[in-house]
C-alpha cells in the first residue's frame, strides 16, 4: 500500500518537475508556427477576408479595440455576468451537494429532479431567463449559474460520499460531538479535492456560457461578437475570440495556483 | 484512579446474507489501574471489536463498558484511539493533528500548539512538527497518531494493531543480504533511492517474513524476531515510545493504561485470558515477560 503510494508520488514529483527548454521551445514553435499557417492561407487569397481575416488585420483591430478602452468596457460587463453567475451557481450547488450526501432524504427527493433538470441546456433557458429578468445582468448570470449548480452539486455530492468514515469516528474519539464541527473540521477539507475540481470544471463551462448568454442583446463580450458578425466585421469577430480565449487562460492559471495552494497537503 | 470494567459484552453483527455473527460472547474483563493489556488472538476473533466498543465506536448487544464508574456511551476524549492504519487528517500538518482534540476543547491556538509539540516530543516527532503526513514515513505517521491520542490526556489508551504498518518496514529485518530498510529519520528521498538500490521491483515488505503474530505464534520465530527488531528500534524510539515499539512485533491488538506509560519498559504485561469468552476460540495469551 505505502510501496505503491510511495512510487506513484515519485512519479508525480517527476512529471512536475518545470520541463526542460526543449519542452518550451517546442510548445512557443506549435504557437507560433500556426500564426504562420494562418497567415499565409491569408496571403494566398483563396478566401475572402471575412472567411479568413488575416492575423496581421485582426492584431490591428485588437490593437484599436484596446486602444478605444471597447474591449474592456465590454469584458468587465462579461466578468461581472460570469462572476456573479458562478458565485451563485457554485454556493447553491456546494450546498446542495453537501445536504443531498448528508440527509439519505434529502438525497431521495432532490435527485429526481435535478437528473430530469439536468440534461436541458443553459441556453435552452434564455426564453425564461428574459422573461423572468428581462434584458439584464441578472439574466446572463442566472443562465451562467445553471451549468455550474450541475456541476458542483454533483462533484460536492461524490467527494462528501467519498470521505473515509473512519476519518469521523477518528474526530469523535478526539472528543468532537457536535455534526456541524464534524463537517467543518473533517467533512469540508477532505472533500475539498473532488468538490475544487468540480469549481474547476464550473469555471470553463461558465465562460462557454458567457458568451451564448449575452448573444440577446445584454451587453459584453458575446453581444460585440453577435454585431460584428452582423456587420461582416471577422477581424472584430477573432478579436473577442482572441480576449475569450486568453481571459479564460488567465482565470483557469490563476485556479490553479489557488488549488495548488488549498491542497499542498496532496 | 481509573479502571475499565468490561461486563458480559456481547456482540453481533448482521451480514450481507442477513444472517447474524457473533463477534464477542459474554467477554467479561477487569483492567486495574497502570495495567497494560494485550488481546492475542487470530484474525476475526474480535479484538479490534472489543477494542472499538471501548472507544465507544460501537455499541454493544448486551452487557456494558464502564470506565471509573461511568458507563460507555459513545465516543469521547477519555479514551484514546491509536488507528491500525494511522488515520491522521492528511490536510493538517503533525502538529495540527496532535492539535485537533485540543481544538475540539476550545483552547487557544498557543496552548494548543505548545502541547502539541510537547507530545510530539513524547514520541520523538518535534522536528516533523510542520510535516504534512504525506512527508511522513508509516512509523512516522503512527507515532504522531500515538501523540495525538495522548494529547487528549485519556484514561486509557487503546490501540488497534498500531505497529501493523511500522514493523516490517521499520524492523530492518531484509534477509538474503538486501539492505536493511533505513531508518525513518532519514528523508524520505533517500528511503526510496536505498531501496530501488537492491532488487529493482520487490519492495522489502514482500522479502521481509511477516509479523509472527500473523503468520504463526509460534513461541521460537517469535522470540527471534523480537530480538532482531529490538536492536533496530532502540535506536530510533524514545522512551517511552521505544518500550511501546517492542510490542510491536508481536501483539495484535492492546489497550492500556496511561499512567503506565513511564514505567513500561520495565513492567509487566497483563494479558486478557479468559479465552473461553470469546466464539472463535482465540487464546489470549498472557505475556508476563519482561518488556
Amino acid at each position: 500500500m505505502s510501496q505503491t503510494a510511495k512510487r506513484g508520488s515519485g512519479a508525480s514529483s517527476s512529471r512536475s518537475l518545470p520541463e526542460g527548454w526543449s519542452g518550451r521551445v517546442i510548445r512557443l514553435l506549435s504557437l507560433g508556427s500556426f500564426f504562420l499557417l494562418w497567415q499565409i492561407v491569408a496571403w494566398t487569397g483563396m478566401f475572402t477576408p471575412y472567411q479568413v481575416p488575416a492575423p496581421a488585420a485582426v492584431s490591428a483591430t485588437l490593437g484599436d479595440l484596446m486602444a478605444n478602452g471597447d474591449i474592456f468596457f465590454f469584458l468587465s460587463r462579461s466578468l461581472q455576468h460570469y462572476g456573479i453567475g458562478l458565485a451563485w451557481g457554485i454556493s447553491l450547488g456546494v450546498a446542495t451537494g453537501l445536504v443531498m450526501a448528508w440527509f439519505r432524504r434529502a438525497e431521495q427527493i432532490i435527485d429526481p429532479i435535478i437528473t430530469a433538470l439536468r440534461p436541458i441546456p443553459p441556453l435552452a433557458w434564455i426564453p425564461f431567463a428574459i422573461i423572468w429578468f428581462g434584458i439584464t445582468t441578472q439574466a446572463a448570470a442566472f443562465l451562467i449559474s445553471l451549468g455550474a449548480f450541475y456541476i458542483t452539486i454533483f462533484a460536492t455530492y461524490g467527494a462528501v460520499k467519498g470521505v473515509d468514515p473512519r476519518m469521523v469516528e477518528v474526530a469523535r474519539t478526539l472528543g468532537e460531538r457536535s455534526d456541524w464541527a464534524v463537517l467543518r473540521r473533517v467533512i469540508l477539507p477532505s472533500a475539498l479535492p473532488g468538490v475544487l475540481t468540480g469549481v474547476r470544471t464550473s469555471l470553463g463551462q461558465g465562460w462557454m456560457t458567457v458568451v451564448a448568454a449575452e448573444m440577446f442583446g445584454i451587453k459584453g463580450v458575446g453581444m460585440q461578437m453577435l454585431e460584428a458578425a452582423g456587420l461582416l466585421a471577422m477581424d472584430v469577430v477573432i478579436s473577442y475570440m482572441i480576449v475569450i480565449g486568453v481571459v479564460y487562460f488567465c482565470l483557469d492559471t490563476g485556479f490553479k495556483a489557488i488549488e495548488r495552494y488549498l491542497l499542498r497537503w496532496r | 484512579m481509573s479502571s475499565l470494567t468490561i461486563e458480559n459484552i456481547s456482540k453481533k453483527f448482521t451480514n450481507t446474507t442477513g444472517e447474524e455473527i457473533a463477534a464477542l460472547q459474554n467477554t467479561t474483563a477487569q483492567v486495574a489501574d497502570g495495567e497494560f493489556i494485550c488481546l492475542l488472538g487470530p484474525s476475526g476473533c474480535g479484538k479490534s471489536t472489543l477494542l472499538r466498543l471501548i472507544a465507544g465506536l460501537e455499541e454493544p448487544s448486551s452487557g456494558q463498558i464502564q470506565l471509573d464508574g461511568r458507563t460507555v456511551e459513545g465516543p469521547g476524549p477519555d479514551r484514546g484511539m491509536v488507528f491500525q492504519e494511522h488515520l491522521l487528517f492528511p490536510w493538517r500538518t503533525a502538529c495540527e493533528n496532535v492539535a485537533y482534540g485540543l481544538e475540539v476543547r476550545g483552547l487557544p491556538a498557543e496552548g494548543r500548539r505548545q502541547q502539541a509539540v510537547y507530545h510530539l516530543k513524547l514520541v520523538g516527532m518535534e522536528k516533523f512538527a510542520d510535516a504534512f503526513p504525506k512527508e511522513l514515513s508509516g512509523g512516522m505517521k503512527q507515532r504522531v497518531g500515538i501523540a495525538r491520542a495522548l494529547a487528549g490526556d485519556p484514561e486509557v489508551l487503546l490501540m488497534d494493531e498500531p505497529f501493523a504498518s511500522v514493523d516490517d518496514r521499520e524492523a530492518g529485518r531484509s534477509p538474503g543480504g538486501h539492505p536493511p530498510a533505513p531508518l525513518p529519520r532519514q528523508p524520505r528521498v533517500q528511503r526510496s533511492k536505498k531501496r530501488t538500490a537492491g532488487k529493482p521491483g520487490l519492495p522489502v515488505e514482500r522479502l521481509s517474513p511477516p509479523s509472527p503474530i500473523r503468520s504463526a505464534p509460534n513461541k521460537n520465530l517469535f522470540l527471534e524476531s523480537r530480538h532482531q527488531t529490538t536492536k533496530n528500534r532502540e535506536r530510533w524510539v524514545d522512551p517511552p515510545a521505544r518500550a511501546l515499539a517492542r510490542l510491536g512485533g508481536f501483539f495484535s491488538a492492546s489497550c492500556f493504561y496511561k499512567e503506565h506509560l513511564d514505567n513500561l519498559g520495565y513492567g509487566l504485561s497483563k494479558v486478557l485470558r479468559d479465552a473461553g469468552n470469546f466464539p472463535s476460540n482465540p487464546s489470549f495469551h498472557y505475556q508476563n515477560a519482561k518488556i
